[in-house]
């Protein structure tokens, strides 16, 4: 039971740098905004189940929440930077 | 080396288990809601019983047209909401002018012949389940929120689920033992509605993250559309509609579909001839002459296209009626499926620990699934026994829909169905009076539109099949009824 | 059109479930049949079948006569399904 919560948190935190990483990616594609948006938006509601069931996929529950949480750093860096 | 390990299983299995039961409730009432708004157009049309009188392929006159532009300048004066006009359809032959209430588009019919306004009775009709199905008709800021939520975690449960089977796809395709326990013959059918739609299951949750992806996923920064500065003046066009509309078909090529209007701006929309993408290139005219404005002429970009696509296969306006029938088919059956999975979780658990308390998943299961369907019934019923020129029949119709299933779900808290059944057949016992509740409204239905509707209107096809497919489920709850009897306890 | 889209529609599903063991199982054929190379050639046959099949479908469009193609190969699929539990049950 103990195993879950980190898992369920992983979930949480993927989805967070989900929109972190297409923000900045929106912020960086050299489209016109419209278009850079709706690219956007149809490539994470695509990758949003695959990306966030991983952390019940993968083995390790310290990984499960660890790498969701380095991809919300990263991402939230890269969005800083992007603005 | 094999995937999916005993233990990812065990993994996956939990999760798919606990968020169906948290969030599988909502999900359910998602999907009912979404499946009844599919026929949305023609169960409105069934509850104004008073439109019959307008034969199908009635051809729209000028004389109409003229009636609702009047209609509109009366509202304007009168300071009612701004309105628009929605224009014959092969699915719905009457001419309507419609406005937000706030929940639904409500308003006057007109005869398309003569411009004649029909007595249609105040109701928000099919548009009701259409507005539940995105807001489970809650405030917009928390609703649609709270809706794309449950539609990301439905796509995780699917994806979760097809893990879980993806070795046992093929072989469980075909099995239904429909004389096995309970718990087995719900597995099967939660598996086998599962699988065989499983397309329909993806495509129809991935399009609807789509259209709700705003709230799923709120970039940052938040870049507002740019909206064009607010005109003041009348909405209401000087120029007649009628040359408006002709010359929309000449240039598009499509059949107008809807009449949206803005101070000196008259925008027509065209219905799509059997096309799945939803939204279809407006033209602009002139208020005061009629005149077609330059629009833009920017060919649509190849995202553009999937998101209408996209749109138009979860919206289902412009699909035709074959795969109209198919989507709602599909509809029912991710309804049956969600629905299988939440009661054989709830079975499963009082099979493995019989001697304890019913849990509240369980307390909760007959009145919010089996209640959907009395609550669906009730509301039609109202439609057809309130009179026809009551105040407020709109408000009573949807409080009866809310008022019915808060009931049902109340009936498995009540402290005597524990006291009089025993705990091995308490749950049986509230699900036989939720499933004749639904059967003897449903049936009643049917009784109360053979009454309403003399005169062998009733023969006409939609009212024919609404009435079949009550019919049907009536029949099918009160089969319910008798087969439970019959059931092993689990 | 669209009842002899459905026409075909039927023998395909019908050879694919000639692979599936519910299927033998209704049909009274021993469990070892058919043997493996026979079970692929079911599915491969029933899968050509219903792909064939598919410019038959009265659609005005491609995304739509695709659309309604996987739909109804899957409700004629449930069907077949519900139609051999209840003859399960019978017996």
């Amino acid at each position: 039971m103990r195993d879950y919560p980190p898992r369920l948190v992983g979930i949480i935190l993927l989805w967070i740098a989900l929109v972190f990483w297409f923000s900045a990616l929106r912020n960086v594609l050299s489209l016109p905004d419209e278009q850079a948006g709706q690219l956007c938006l149809l490539a994470a509601s695509a990758l949003s189940a695959p990306v966030m069931i991983w952390p019940f996929v993968t083995q390790s529950r310290r990984l499960a929440a660890l790498v969701p949480l380095a991809l919300v750093f990263t991402g939230g860096f890269v969005l800083m930077c992007s603005l | 080396m094999q995937f999916i390990t005993p233990a990812r299983r065990a993994r996956l299995a939990w999760f798919h288990t606990q968020a169906g039961i948290f969030l599988g409730w909502l999900t359910f009432i998602i999907f009912l809601a979404g499946t009844l708004s599919l026929a949305d157009v023609e169960l409105t049309r069934w509850m104004q019983p008073e439109t019959a009188v307008i034969p199908d392929g009635a051809v729209l006159s000028d004389a109409a047209l003229d009636r609702a532009v009047q209609i509109l300048r009366e509202d304007e004066k009168a300071g009612r909401p701004r309105s628009f006009i929605r224009l014959p359809e092969p699915r719905d032959p009457a001419l309507h002018i419609l406005h937000f209430n706030g929940h639904a588009f409500t308003g006057s019919v007109i005869d398309p012949r003569d411009g004649r306004t029909v007595p249609a009775r105040d109701t928000e009709g099919g548009v009701f389940f259409f507005n539940f199905h995105y807001t489970l008709r809650l405030p917009y800021t928390i609703g649609e929120p709270l809706v794309s939520f449950i539609t990301l975690a439905t796509g995780l449960m699917i994806l979760s689920g097809v893990l879980l089977q993806i070795g046992r796809m093929i072989p469980d395709y075909f099995t239904l033992r429909l004389k096995a326990s309970r718990p087995r013959f719900l597995l099967d059918l939660h598996l086998l509605s599962g699988t065989v739609m499983l397309p329909f299951h993806i495509i129809i949750t991935w399009t609807g993250l789509v259209l709700m992806t705003g709230n799923a996923f709120p970039f940052i920064p938040v870049r507002l559309p740019h909206r064009p500065p607010q005109v003041s003046g009348s909405f209401v066009p000087a120029a007649s509609l009628g040359p408006v509309l002709r010359e929309f078909r000449q240039r598009s090529g499509n059949a107008p579909g809807y009449i949206i209007f803005s101070p000196g701006k008259i925008t027509v929309y065209g219905l799509g001839s059997g096309e799945i993408s939803a939204v279809r290139e407006p033209l602009d005219f002139d208020g005061r002459t009629g005149r077609l404005l330059p629009g833009d002429t920017k060919p649509a970009g190849l995202t553009d296209g999937i998101t209408r696509l996209a749109w138009g296969l979860h919206l289902a306006r412009n699909m035709g009626t074959v795969l109209l029938c198919l989507w709602f088919t599909g509809g029912v059956l991710s309804t049956v499926m969600i629905a299988s999975g939440l009661i054989y979780y709830t079975t499963l658990r009082r099979r493995r620990n019989v001697s304890s308390a019913p849990g509240v998943a369980e307390r909760l299961c007959p009145g919010a699934v089996g209640g959907a369907v009395v609550a669906f019934f009730v509301y039609l019923l109202l439609n057809h026994t309130l009179p026809a020129d009551m105040p407020g029949r709109r408000g009573f119709e949807t409080n009866g829909f809310f008022l019915a299933w808060v009931m049902c779900c109340l009936a498995g808290f009540l402290p005597f169905a524990r006291v009089v059944a025993g705990r091995f057949v308490w749950s049986r016992l509230v699900w036989q009076a939720v499933l004749a509740l639904a059967g003897i409204t449903g049936l009643c239905v049917v009784v109360s539109d053979a009454v309403i509707v003399l005169g062998g209107l009733w023969l006409h096809g939609v009212r024919l099949v609404i009435n079949g497919l009550c019919f049907v489920t009536a029949l099918s709850c009160l089969a319910g009824v008798y087969g439970l009897r019959r059931h092993r306890v689990s | 059109m669209m009842s002899v889209a459905v026409a075909v529609l039927l023998p395909g599903c019908l050879l694919w479930g000639c692979s599936l063991p519910y299927v033998r199982d209704i049909a009274g054929f021993s469990v070892k049949y058919p043997c493996r190379r026979k079970k692929y050639l079911f599915r491969l046959a029933g899968g050509l079948v219903l792909l064939a099949a598919l410019p038959l479908c009265p659609a005005p469009s491609v995304a739509a006569g695709i659309a309604m193609w996987v739909m109804l190969i899957s409700l004629v699929s449930f069907l077949c399904a519900l139609g051999l539990g209840f003859v399960r049950a019978m017996r």
